[in-house]
């Protein structure tokens, strides 16, 4: 402690220095309103203005990310839901287009061999029909020789000659009675 | 018991304001007798703040860092925990600048306290009082400005009470106005005067009782933790109370 300390402390009782502490000081009171004037001024022009509109300005930035964020996330889960949507229908078209291409297929099947089996009906009819006709034809044609024949026998049996017209129609007679 | 005595009066000549400022390896700097130690202290404090705010804080940058978050975080929390939720959204915002300046403005002051070459202009009820006449000021002039005459005397005469009791009212409103100032002056004053005295009180025992006494060093550097802490809570709360006091004069329904 240097001595003029000292010696200032030993000039001032402790009474005094307390009271020194309350005493009002104008001076330091104006000094102090001049001041924090100053400062508000200075401050609220170059500091607390521009960082309140910043602030403020962020705060709004940021809200408006956020929100974009949200929709963007809902757009995606619309476009993803959509996606699926889409998937899903085209598999079922496909489905469908296949059923129905299996069924067209069956039908077509079908009708060849509806169509098949038809023909080989006409056709062995046809043929039935011709071997019929043609067997009747053979018949006749049997049943004429076997009369001629019969009456070839029976002339030369009975040894008279008989005239073919006559015969003819007397053969004509018989087969059509048998 | 002479060195008791004279421990009394070096705690309380370091704590009233002189016109010497004492700095390390120098000798003391005689200050002009316009000008004393605590006045001092507070012009360096505007310089200061005026140095951070328009230097320091680095306002076009988009996502603040390191010290500007810091102060940013600050001033965010006067302006939402503070001023809107005492004064309302509207004039809430409209108060946070004068609210912001005298939040850092006293907080400067006490940590500047706590720095060993500085003094603490928080400590002289002068400073304070200064201070809370601008409380005082918004309380009566910006009532009277946002709500008018009629507005003003509401804050006085609640609705809804007799006209008898309304006597008894009014001077006690009117009193209180200035008891709340008062209180506002007084409690930041005792706050930092009393957490310098018990400092040098803890680090005067040294003086006294020489090494018996050293442990009371660790205790004076808890206390100075606390400090840096009161500091703060201090400067909070005298900004809260002046946003408080502020908002029940605007909205005195409430």
């Amino acid at each position: 402690m240097n001595t003029d300390l000292q010696a200032e402390l030993q000039a001032v009782s402790p009474t005094e220095a307390e009271s020194s502490l309350l005493t009002p000081d104008i001076g330091m009171v104006i000094l102090t309103w001049v001041t924090f004037l100053l400062l508000s001024v200075v401050l609220y022009k170059f500091a607390w203005k521009p960082i309140l509109k910043a602030l403020d300005a962020r705060e709004e930035l940021l809200r408006r990310s956020v929100e974009d964020a949200e929709r963007i996330k809902q757009e995606l889960a619309q476009m993803h839901s959509a996606r699926h949507q889409m998937l899903k229908e085209a598999e079922q078209k496909a489905r469908e287009i296949m059923g129905e291409s299996r069924q067209a297929s069956a039908q077509i099947a079908h009708a060849i061999q509806h169509k098949a089996r038809e023909d080989a009906k006409i056709l062995l009819e046809n043929a039935r029909r011709d071997i019929g006709e043609e067997t009747e034809k053979a018949k006749m044609v049997l049943r004429e020789e076997s009369a001629r024949i019969a009456v070839d026998l029976a002339g030369k049996l009975i040894h008279k000659d008989l005239d073919t017209e006559g015969n003819r129609r007397l053969v004509r007679e018989f087969v059509e009675e048998t | 018991m002479s060195h008791s005595f004279n421990l009394e009066k070096y705690i309380l000549h370091h704590m009233q304001d002189s016109h010497q400022w004492h700095l390390p390896f120098l000798p003391p700097l005689q200050l002009p007798s316009f000008l004393s130690l605590h006045g001092l202290m507070v012009i360096i404090a505007v310089i200061v703040l005026i140095t951070i705010f328009c230097f320091g804080y680095d306002k076009k940058v988009r996502v603040p860092r390191r010290f500007t978050n810091l102060l940013e975080l600050l001033v965010i929390f006067i302006r939402d925990e503070v001023a809107i939720k005492s004064i309302g959204e509207q004039d809430g915002r409209r108060l946070t600048p004068f609210l912001c300046t005298m939040f850092f403005f006293i907080l400067t002051l006490n940590l500047m306290g706590l720095i060993p070459v500085f003094s603490t202009a928080t400590a002289n009820p002068n400073v304070t009082g200064a201070l809370a006449f601008f409380t005082l000021c918004f309380m009566i002039f910006g009532t009277l400005y946002k709500n008018g005459f009629k507005g003003f005397q509401k804050a006085f005469i609640p609705a809804g009470v007799p006209r008898g009791i309304l006597i008894l009212l009014v001077p006690i409103e009117v009193f209180g106005l200035f008891i709340k100032t008062c209180a506002l002056m007084i409690r930041l004053f005792a706050n930092m005067l009393a957490g310098h005295m018990v400092i040098l009180a803890m680090l005067g025992l040294v003086l006294l009782l020489g090494v018996a006494a050293l442990p009371s060093v660790l205790l004076a550097v808890c206390v100075g933790v606390l400090e840096v802490f009161i500091a703060f809570l201090q400067a909070y709360i005298f900004t809260l109370l002046t946003a408080v006091f502020i908002g029940q004069m605007y909205h005195p329904q409430h």
